[in-house]
């Protein structure tokens, strides 16, 4: 509803200029508020985040970063060595060849390692949060679908790259290693399972019943749901093969003119319909008017042309498309969906492109007033192709 | 919930649950680290993003087709006769807030989920992971992406402007074409000769209930089963087929995961916000008696549409009855690609009489026939891609439409061939290699082959022990 | 347009003439100059010629003579493009001269034969200003036989999708042709009164639609209508140059891409 009122208003929307100016500087001030707010929270929040990370990190570890170079080398051995983690590897460099081993490990428990990453996930949150900020304050001052793709996006990949910024510099990247279960079960639960069937077996007395209620049953309720598809619709009628045109209706064009056999020049088009049914799919026809002398249509459809008009169905032969698209240089009537191409001279056979079929033609007469009637359905059922077709 | 033991939540949940050891064991699962195990999950995160996004257009959508005049804000448009399908998703970009992003998003994101199904399509047969145990997982996942297809189609069509229309329309014509039963699936689903007033309010029941609903149920039993037998590894150290390697779910492979779930979203929302999909204002409300040139279906129906233009005019007439030429590229091929990944693990099993557990991959350039076969069938495919844009790529470069046909008829059949040989003697070559600088520790049963013949698959498999060997 | 607006006032302006002889002496200047660019000598030749050339420019404006006959000019310099009636002028496969039927505006014609638009030459050297002005009215006033009173953008609209569309696409980007050699142009950038000649004459292969197909108030909707199309607003985004699905598509693509990219950020040295 508010649209509608919104368009009645719309020859006034070049007056309230003023009005905008007044309204124009509340809204900035809102604007204004509420970033420094956001502002103040975000550095609160990421102080407060920082001094607790930089407090827990500093706890963690005692080792600083000039002693790093020295345990790099060292470490993976005493890793290895550690019995508690045995299915745990540090991957040495010099056996696995890992870019992540090589560098990640020895490193990961330097402080300053870790006030690096933390730096980095602390920025990255910040990012997602000024994002998030971002995508309320423009939802809730109107709303540009760019700005709120792009702080929707600012914020979402944030938090993504603060995660994967975490696991990459504040977590372990220590190899697991775990069996995996054998695929086939073992021997013996393989014989309990039988035989632990076989008790349940005997606890159905008359088991063939059960087969011979089981299975008419099924069958029925299969038979009753695929029944149900039924209801879905009407089987196929007779509208598939239904030339639609009857003899005598004039060609009427999509605003209810009829078609006087002067309305078009030569290599001009339109569309047209039988009188009754304006607008219908299935009864659309491209009437084109085209040299007579050229025309070289079948020995029984001699007559079909009056004064050079030819008409033929507009729905494609091929998937149903409009063949709307005329070139007048070379008679062609092409569908722009696939590209078929039929020739309209000689009674629209295909030239060309996917279709298979011409499309069905027209007969016209032209009454004694000028003006053009079908005489007779299309030669063919229009539209495409299917099982039965004549 | 794990990460403080003693929290109270984590003690109240476990008095009723008794979790501490499912959780332990979850926490503990492995996960093989690389990148290319995550492309599914690019998938499974998209797939999420059309759930929540397709949730909020649903409150505003309406699947009638009976006809309104719209008077809202798109101007071009006022006082013009629509379906209040059309008229809903109008609304739905113009006078919704942020309408326009959910719905571009939710689009952007469906073309992103089947792309993403497709590479890690990829993933899996050029690395044979798809072998014993992990074919009910094969299975499960051409079934998703034959699904996630026929969604991206209903919602294609749902909108209501011309291009659904004229994909509603040769959808009726491919419907249509299938012999003997044809005329019955139209009329039964699309309720008649032409795309009538019950198919949108079915194709958006298909659309938000029963497909979501088949994908949904798949999806977990795709992910139950990866649980239940790890991921492959590649090969590498410590790589068996009877071990898992790589980082624990809890907190790292959580961390990265989670990571990559948020990159989605924000590459989806970056797409919804700065690049548009599906102007339907400028296509215009469906109208049976409209067309335009340039109307392809989404990129994923590509390789069919394409097929569509290249194949020629050939009609088929058993006695009285016809099979239109719209069958064989629209209905045969289709069907025929998708038998094809259905059995392919069953037939390099049956081939290679290959009984084996696997859960080391295979890389490409180690099964050369296999990964020859998978570029060709892609390179087949990008043909036909290519070709159902071939009026749009005519206007681009301003050539002829009738000679880009030619070329691309030329090449379907010329360029898979070609793509598989080379890739063929790519690969055998470094294979060559690697045999060259790693020789291969014989194993004690099996008589070690001579160097030179292993170019050719057929000799490797006379002069090895090819049951475990079979580099198809 | 604001093109057009700016020729009008020039027009009326005193110093137009002059404004044109001074810029027919600058451009043989400039034609020389970059013929010869590299020798100081014939630098100095061009120089000496300014006397010269200037003298002709104001002493050919400054012959006083009959009003030139409009008509008699069109005839000879349009015509052999635009058809003797403006009617356009359309060969095999592409077109000689627009339909000019539809040409109710001076300065835009003027404009046209000052600079020379798409195929058409320049004519600032062929005539003078009060001759290009005289057959710039003779086509206005004479020929310009195709109203154009504006009509209803929403009405244009549908039937722009019936009859425009199927070849020229929805968005009004041009269509592929089957065998002319040529696709249907995009509309962008075309006037309302090519576009109203066009659809009114039918250039190269384009069928052409009588009054009687489309009223002239049904033109003119359209003719608004295409007008709205050339410029459609577009709140999602970057339309991706209106190529439709086929350009998503590869949008779609590169973001999986990059995605994977990503992947390989988050896993990175990971051996799998």
């Amino acid at each position: 509803m508010t649209e509608n009122g919104e368009q009645n208003n719309a020859p006034q929307e070049s007056e309230p200029v003023a009005d905008r100016n007044e309204r124009n500087p509340k809204r900035i001030g809102q604007l204004i508020v509420l970033v420094v707010l956001g502002w103040e929270l975000c550095k609160l929040v990421a102080r407060r985040a920082v001094a607790k990370a930089f407090a827990g990190g500093a706890a963690v570890s005692g080792e600083t970063a000039a002693e790093y170079p020295e345990t790099a080398a060292e470490r993976p051995k005493t890793a290895a060595d550690c019995p508690e983690t045995a299915t745990e590897h540090f991957g040495s460099a010099e056996n696995t060849g890992r870019a992540a081993d090589r560098n990640l490990d020895p490193q990961r428990d330097t402080t300053t390692h870790q006030q690096w990453g933390m730096l980095l996930v602390v920025c990255a949150s910040a990012i997602a949060l000024a994002g998030g900020v971002g995508f309320l304050l423009i939802y809730w001052t109107g709303g540009n679908n760019l700005l709120l793709g792009v702080t929707l996006a600012v914020s979402f990949g944030g938090l993504g790259s603060a995660l994967v910024l975490y696991s990459h510099w504040l977590m372990s990247r220590k190899e697991a290693t775990e069996p995996r279960e054998e695929m086939p079960s073992g021997t013996v639960e393989r014989e309990d399972f039988a035989e632990n069937f076989q008790e349940s077996e005997e606890d159905i007395h008359r088991r063939s019943l059960l087969k011979w209620i089981a299975v008419p049953t099924a069958g029925m309720i299969a038979a009753m749901v695929v029944s149900l598809f039924r209801s879905l619709g009407r089987p196929p009628d007779p509208s598939l093969f239904s030339a639609v045109w009857t003899r005598g209706q004039r060609l009427m064009t999509l605003d209810g003119r009829p078609v006087n056999v002067n309305a078009l020049e030569l290599g001009s088009t339109t569309i047209v319909f039988p009188e009754d049914s304006i607008g219908d799919e299935k009864a659309q026809t491209v009437v084109v008017r085209v040299n007579e002398q050229f025309l070289q249509l079948p020995k029984e459809r001699a007559n079909w042309a009056p004064m050079g008009y030819v008409a033929y169905s507009r729905v494609c032969t091929h998937a149903g498309c409009d063949v709307g698209l005329f070139e007048k240089t070379t008679n062609l009537l092409m569908c722009p969906c696939h590209q078929s191409t039929f020739d309209v001279l000689k009674a629209a056979q295909p030239t060309s492109g996917p279709a298979a079929r011409p499309l069905p033609q027209l007969p016209l007469y032209a009454d004694a007033d000028g003006n053009l009637r079908a005489g007779g359905g299309f030669s063919e059922p229009p539209g495409p192709g299917f099982w039965g077709m004549p | 919930m794990s990460g403080r033991p003693g929290g109270h939540f984590a003690q109240w949940l476990d008095r009723r649950l008794h979790l501490a050891k499912f959780v332990k064991k979850a926490m503990n699962h492995v996960f093989p680290d690389h990148w290319s195990f995550m492309l599914g999950e690019v998938a499974l995160y998209s797939f999420i993003i059309l759930v929540i996004t397709g949730t909020f257009l649903a409150m505003f959508y309406n699947s009638s087709s009976a006809q309104v005049t719209y008077h809202g804000s798109y101007r071009a448009l006022d006082g013009v006769k629509m379906s209040a399908a059309y008229e809903s998703v109008m609304h739905l970009s113009f006078d919704v807030p942020a309408g326009l992003l959910i719905r571009q998003m939710h689009h952007w994101a469906a073309l992103i989920f089947i792309a993403a199904i497709l590479v890690h399509l990829a993933r899996i047969f050029f690395t044979a992971a798809y072998r014993r145990p992990r074919e009910i997982n094969w299975l499960i996942g051409v079934t998703l992406l034959l699904f996630a297809f026929g969604n991206g189609f209903f919602g294609y069509s749902i909108a209501g402007d011309l291009l659904s229309g004229a994909g509603l329309r040769v959808a009726y014509a491919i419907l249509l074409s299938v012999p003997v039963v044809g005329p019955w699936l139209t009329f039964l689903f699309l309720g008649g000769t032409v795309p009538a007033s019950v198919t949108l309010p079915r194709f958006y029941s298909f659309h938000i209930f029963l497909v979501p609903a088949v994908i949904s149920i798949l999806l977990a039993f795709h992910l139950g089963i990866i649980w239940r037998q790890f991921h492959t590894n590649y090969p590498g150290p410590r790589r068996t087929d009877e071990t898992i390697v790589g980082s624990r779910l809890w907190p790292s492979y959580a961390a990265k995961s989670l990571g990559l779930c948020f990159f989605v979203f924000a590459l989806v929302a970056m797409l919804g916000g700065l690049v548009q999909i599906d102007p339907i204002w400028v296509y215009g409300p469906y109208d049976p008696i409209a067309s335009t040139p340039g109307a392809q279906p989404d990129w994923y129906f590509g390789w069919i549409e394409g097929a569509m233009r290249l194949f020629p005019g050939i009609n088929l007439h058993l006695g009285p009855y016809l099979i239109p030429e719209v069958f064989f590229p629209a209905v045969l091929l289709p069907a025929l690609v998708f038998a094809a990944l259905y059995v392919y693990p069953f037939v390099e099993e049956f081939i290679c009489f290959d009984r084996e557990y696997h859960n080391v991959l295979r890389l490409p350039y180690q099964q050369p026939i296999n990964t020859s076969i998978g570029c060709g069938f892609f390179v087949f495919l990008a043909v036909l891609f290519v070709a159902g844009g071939d009026d749009v790529i005519a206007v681009a470069t301003g050539g002829s439409v009738v000679t880009i046909r030619l070329i691309l008829r030329l090449l379907v059949f010329v360029a898979p061939p070609v793509a598989a040989v080379l890739i063929y003697m790519l690969c055998a070559r470094a294979r060559r290699r690697h045999t060259a600088s790693h020789p291969p520790a014989p194993p004690e049963d099996v008589v070690v082959q001579e160097e030179t013949t292993d170019s050719s698959n057929e000799e490797v498999r006379t002069h090895c022990d090819w049951k475990e060997k079979c580099d198809w | 347009m604001p093109r057009f607006v700016l020729v009008e006032e020039r027009l009326k302006s005193r110093h137009f003439d002059q404004e044109i002889t001074v810029r027919r002496v600058c451009g043989y200047l400039s034609f020389k100059l970059s013929l010869h660019a590299t020798s100081v000598r014939s630098i100095l030749r061009v120089l000496l010629l300014v006397p010269f050339a200037s003298g002709f420019g104001f002493g050919h404006d400054a012959e006083a003579g009959p009003p030139p006959n409009g008509q008699a000019i069109f005839l000879r310099n349009c015509a052999k493009c635009h058809g003797e009636k403006g009617e356009g002028i359309s060969a095999v496969v592409t077109i000689a001269g627009p339909n000019l039927q539809a040409e109710h505006d001076t300065g835009s014609a003027m404009t046209a034969m000052e600079t020379g638009p798409s195929h058409m030459p320049s004519f600032v050297y062929v005539l003078s200003v009060p001759e290009m002005r005289a057959a710039a009215d003779y086509v206005v006033n004479q020929l310009a036989v195709i109203s154009l009173t504006g009509g209803d953008p929403s009405e244009g609209g549908t039937l722009f999708r019936v009859y425009c569309a199927t070849c020229h696409q929805t968005s009004a980007r041009g269509g592929a042709l089957a065998f002319t050699g040529i696709n249907a142009p995009a509309l962008t950038g075309k006037s309302a009164a090519i576009i109203a000649g066009a659809v009114r004459s039918g250039p190269g292969p384009m069928p052409a639609f009588p009054p009687s197909i489309l009223t002239d108030k049904q033109l003119n909707s359209i003719v608004d209508y295409v007008e709205v199309i050339q410029q459609p607003p577009s709140p999602g985004g970057s339309p991706l140059n209106w190529y439709g699905p086929v350009a998503e598509g590869f949008a779609a693509w590169v973001s999986v891409f990059a995605l994977v990219v990503i992947t390989g950020w988050i896993e990175r040295g990971g051996k799998g």
